[in-house]
Order: structure tokens, then C-alpha cells, then sequence
């Protein structure tokens, strides 16, 4: 069996998901998604089985998985699972489709419609763009004349995709939030992400422990990644009086910061549902 | 190998890849490893604003 990574940079991630690949007897062809190019006429990747999307950059992962599933060959994740997850707006639309519990969000498009619904919700409120990871450019919003402060430096940005304005209500967290990974049908680990910060990325500094897989969180867990079409992916859950909450789910899945906290081998269960899902789709 | 940021000499003792990100010990400096054998580096790419999963 061949399998192709498609890699923006290999990291301690890649590292670890090639060596469980390659304890499996399985070749692996890398693929640089900066320096090669996509001729969808070419048949040059024919012989891969699957290929294994581990792009750090969005529009390089989904530009390659829809060349790779144009000439038959499986990606994981998929296009559209890709597309799903790599704009929250979307993301949002699936669960709210699909009736998966989520924080309340609203989308505006203006200064002006943007204050008035973040009224409507309630300060504070949270305000993303649609397209971002690592919790960069999201700003709690506490009051009026934040807001607009906000709002206008966005539109001063003369970037369409930042005047967008993805808001939604604050959820007061517990100090934490719970980071689950889903392979295929299956949640394999869980963590808390903790942090004095209202943001718990580990880019900003989010320390991690081991979480417990109850019932409700790995159901969850598996309803919002069936929503956004499945495969490999991270699922980030908030803890509210009223349940629990579905915030984010992350396409390429990071693990290298809390890998002893899953207590669980991350890159080997991810790979073995992966292999799962490739003799099904074959 | 020299460290372009800093100057310091980087030693790497593990077999590396192509692809691999890897750090000069003192600056920090993020490099891309270009070649295996023999070794060579290049500035990793700088982070974009679509980046990160």
C-alpha cells in the first residue's frame, strides 16, 4: 500500500504519523504542497491509495484534496470535509443543520448591522474571522464602543474576508474547554485545554490533562464530525450549565503539545482508522 | 551550519527529512530542511493567515 502526506512542513505530527505508516509496511510518497504543482491532467500520483491531507495552509489542502479526488484517489480528509471546517461560517451552518449544539452565532456584514447584533446577543460577545486557526484575530468584545473600535480596524483592513463579521455569544467557560479527536466512527482521546486566558489554544500558551470519554462527549463528539462530513478531525466542546457545546472542528489535526495527555498512542489510532476508512472506500 | 539569524553553529544529530521543520538551539529561527544529503536548509516559510488546523 502506498499512502501520500501532503505536508506544508513536516512537524513532530507528520514525524510521528509517517513512522506509524511506515511500522505498518505501508510506503510513503511525500508531497510538498508549496513546491509541487497540481496539472489535473497528470497522472503522476496514480499508484497512492489514499493520501493523507496534513497541510498546514487551508488553501493549499483544499486545492490539492480536490485534485486528489478528481483522479479517484481518497483523501483524508475530504474536499468537502476540508471546505467544512476551514470556514467557520460553515462549519456552523452544518451543525446547526444537522442539530448539533453550538454556541449562538450570528454573521453581519457591516459596521452598523454588526453592533446591533451583537446587542441583540448580548456583551460580551466573541468576533472571528471565518477563515483563521490558533486563535488569531479573535477579540471578546465587552462593550459598545469596543465593538466599534474593533469593527472599524477590521474594515480599515481592506480585506474582504475580514469585514465578514463572525460573532457569537460568549460562553463563560469553566477555565477550560475539552479538545477531542474523532478517526472515522471512533473518539479516541480527549483533553482539557486550561488557561487564566479566556482563549485556551495551545499556540497561546493552553496547558492540557487528560480528559475522561463520557458518553455525551464522545456522542457529540461523533455527531458534529458526522456533520461536517466525517474523517479525521478535532472537535473542540464547550461545558455550559445547558450541556455541552460544539465551538470549533479542525480538519488537520494538531497534537504535538498535548500528546502524553491523551493518554492513548494519537498517531497509531488515527492510522488504524484510517486504514479502516480506505478498505471502505476502495 | 550556520545559524543565518544569529550566527550560532548549528548541529543536528538525528537523521532528518525533507520537509522537516527544524530550530537553531540558540535563537530559535525555524528552518526548512531542503536537502538530506548533503544537508541543507532554507528559511521555513512564515506563517499565513490561513494556517493551522
Amino acid at each position: 500500500m502506498k499512502i501520500g502526506i501532503l505536508y506544508t512542513i513536516i512537524r513532530m505530527e507528520e514525524k510521528l504519523i509517517i513512522e506509524a505508516l511506515k511500522n505498518k509496511n505501508i510506503d510513503v510518497i511525500k508531497i510538498d504542497d508549496k513546491s509541487m504543482i497540481i496539472d489535473p491532467l497528470s497522472d503522476r500520483f496514480k499508484e497512492l491509495d489514499a493520501v493523507l491531507i496534513r497541510s498546514l495552509s487551508l488553501t493549499h489542502a483544499v486545492n490539492w484534496a480536490r485534485y486528489f479526488e478528481s483522479i479517484g484517489i481518497t483523501t483524508i480528509n475530504s474536499f468537502e470535509t476540508l471546505v467544512n471546517c476551514g470556514n467557520k461560517y460553515l462549519t456552523t451552518m452544518k451543525l446547526i443543520e444537522n442539530k448539533v449544539p453550538t454556541p449562538k452565532t450570528v454573521i453581519a456584514f457591516d459596521k452598523n448591522s454588526a453592533v446591533e447584533a451583537m446587542e441583540s446577543i448580548g456583551f460580551p460577545v466573541v468576533i472571528k474571522p471565518i477563515i483563521g486557526s490558533w486563535g488569531r484575530m479573535i477579540a471578546k468584545i465587552n462593550d459598545k464602543d469596543s465593538a466599534i473600535a474593533v469593527l472599524e480596524h477590521k474594515e480599515s483592513m481592506n480585506d474582504p474576508s475580514q469585514t465578514v463579521f463572525y460573532i457569537q455569544e460568549f460562553i463563560n467557560k469553566p477555565g477550560r474547554d475539552i479538545r477531542t479527536i474523532v478517526a472515522g466512527n471512533q473518539c479516541i482521546g480527549a483533553i482539557y485545554r486550561k488557561s487564566d486566558n479566556w482563549k485556551t489554544n495551545t499556540h497561546l500558551g493552553g496547558k492540557t490533562e487528560y480528559c475522561p470519554i463520557t458518553q455525551k462527549i464522545k456522542e457529540l463528539s461523533l455527531d458534529a464530525a458526522a456533520a461536517i462530513g466525517g474523517g479525521i478531525l478535532s472537535v473542540d466542546l464547550f461545558e455550559t450549565d445547558q450541556g455541552l457545546l460544539v465551538n470549533e472542528i479542525n480538519g488537520v489535526t494538531e497534537f504535538r503539545k498535548s500528546l502524553d495527555s491523551y493518554q492513548v498512542d494519537i498517531p497509531e489510532l488515527m492510522i488504524k482508522n484510517m486504514l479502516e476508512e480506505i478498505k471502505v472506500k476502495t | 551550519m550556520q545559524c543565518d539569524k544569529c550566527g550560532f553553529e548549528m548541529k543536528f544529530t538525528t537523521d532528518l527529512e525533507t520537509g522537516e521543520l527544524v530550530s537553531c538551539y540558540d535563537c530559535g529561527q525555524e528552518y526548512e530542511v531542503t536537502k538530506e544529503k548533503p544537508l541543507a536548509l532554507d528559511l521555513a516559510p512564515m506563517e499565513e493567515c490561513d494556517w493551522g488546523q
